[in-house]
């Protein structure tokens, strides 16, 4: 049987519909922790501060690749979709939390006396009146962030998701077309990370927007 | 699901060559990455339109594709058009094409840092366009973008582990290695410390890099 390019693209497509399913998953949930440990480690709590940093320096030392395999063989987690979704919700946050920790100390001191004076409580503080002014600031590195979390899509083919990587690599083994199959998986990467980067140069440039609006007042 | 540590010790030589494939192709893929970037940088820089568009489809290109599929793209593309080259080969050119794309990058934006009065002095000394960016420019734009390249240079050593989906023996290799003989998970967390532990010197590395070429300014 003769395998078609409109066969290649259908299967591809199958496998595509299952990356962009992981993908805001994935999104939402380093978001959430990756907030919340980085309000809680701007905070400076003694020993608390050691414990996410120990855990921050190691999701940027280890590969994704081998923390998906030590995920997946070592805990047993036999749903390779919930897998995938834990190991790169966990190794993203590691580094959203440095990007949201330093949007938190960008923003000036000032802000929190006033919310202070005001008998805010410490988690009022965060929720209410610094969090909401962090994403001008942690826009640009978010999206770039954002960004490699999609490219590391591609590696949850390792344990067996059927993602549109693994359906090149079995589409690969029939029909030994490696060009068209790889350069148009390719092509699928580039047009999402294109489209969100054009995204956060344009929700950047609103918000700037806003700020001159309102007179400088953030 | 067992976790011994015999294993480990039983299997260090393995792993000692496996480090030691590891560190090369790093080493090798960031060298090469580093002219790369620098070459390409610097030929956009000198504002040759066509040229210009064909490097910016390039350095676009392979800093929005992940570099898995890069990779399988040459594993399995070369040897059809008759490049037969070992998978060692193949992986320290996917990462020195990908992170190139990335050093280009960087070091093309503080090439466009460097103050425009820069290149009107050397012009008004008689310097040609090339020798304004071979002997001004890319100096000084070399050394204001460090910080920026030592971040870049310390994901290299992580992108290696790629290399074990293309039967190259390297630490992760190792590990599943392990994995696959016994369902023994020792090699996995061995293989991860090791890694940890590169990561934890080449920052501190590039922490002494960063104070010693800080621009005072």
């Amino acid at each position: 049987m003769e395998i078609t390019f409109l066969d290649i693209l259908n299967t591809l497509k199958k496998g595509a519909l299952e990356t962009i399913k992981i993908l805001p998953l994935c999104m939402l949930f380093s978001l959430i922790t990756g907030t919340i440990l980085g309000a809680i480690q701007s905070k400076k709590i003694p020993v608390v501060k050691y414990l996410i940093n120990a855990y921050i320096i190691v999701m940027r030392g280890i590969p994704p690749l081998l923390l998906m395999m030590v995920f997946f063989f070592a805990l047993n987690i036999n749903v390779p979709f919930f897998a995938a979704i834990i190991v790169l919700s966990i190794y993203h946050s590691g580094y959203i939390t440095e990007i949201v920790r330093g949007g938190i100390e960008a923003i000036p001191k000032g802000q929190f006396e006033a919310a202070e004076s005001l008998g805010l409580s410490n988690f009022k503080i965060m929720t209410k009146v610094i969090i909401p002014q962090i994403w001008y600031q942690v826009i640009p590195a978010l999206a770039g962030q954002y960004i490699i979390l999609i490219k590391d899509t591609a590696l949850i083919s390792v344990i067996g998701v059927r993602e549109i990587l693994w359906s090149g690599r079995q589409l690969m083994q029939l029909t030994f077309k490696p060009f068209q199959i790889f350069f148009l998986i390719g092509t699928f990467f580039y047009l999402i990370c294109f489209t969100l980067q054009q995204i956060s140069i344009w929700a950047e440039k609103s918000l700037k927007q806003k700020i001159v609006d309102s007179g400088g007042r953030t | 699901m067992d976790f011994s540590y015999r294993l480990i010790s039983e299997w260090l030589p393995m792993f000692f060559e496996a480090l030691i494939t590891t560190l090369k192709i790093s080493a090798l893929s960031t060298v090469f990455a580093l002219c790369l970037g620098s070459i390409v940088a610097s030929a956009m820089s000198l504002g040759n339109r066509p040229l210009n568009y064909i490097l910016q489809a390039y350095v676009s290109i392979f800093r929005n594709s992940p570099l898995l599929v890069q990779l399988f793209f040459f594993f399995y593309g070369l040897p059809f058009i008759g490049i037969r080259i070992s998978s060692f080969m193949t992986g320290v050119m996917a990462i020195t094409l990908n992170e190139g794309a990335f050093v280009a990058e960087i070091i093309r934006g503080s090439i466009n840092g460097i103050p425009k009065n820069d290149w009107e002095a050397a012009e008004s000394l008689g310097l040609s366009r090339s020798q304004i960016l071979r002997k001004v420019i890319f100096p000084q734009a070399f050394r204001n973008s460090i910080p920026a390249l030592t971040g870049q240079i310390s994901l290299v050593i992580k992108d290696t582990s790629l290399l074990s989906m293309i039967m190259l023996v390297e630490l992760t290799r190792v590990g599943s290695m392990i994995y696959n003989k016994y369902f023994d998970f020792a090699g996995f967390i061995f293989a991860a410390v090791l890694y940890i532990v590169i990561f934890i010197v080449i920052n501190n590395f590039s922490f002494v890099l960063e104070k010693k070429y800080r621009v005072k300014r």
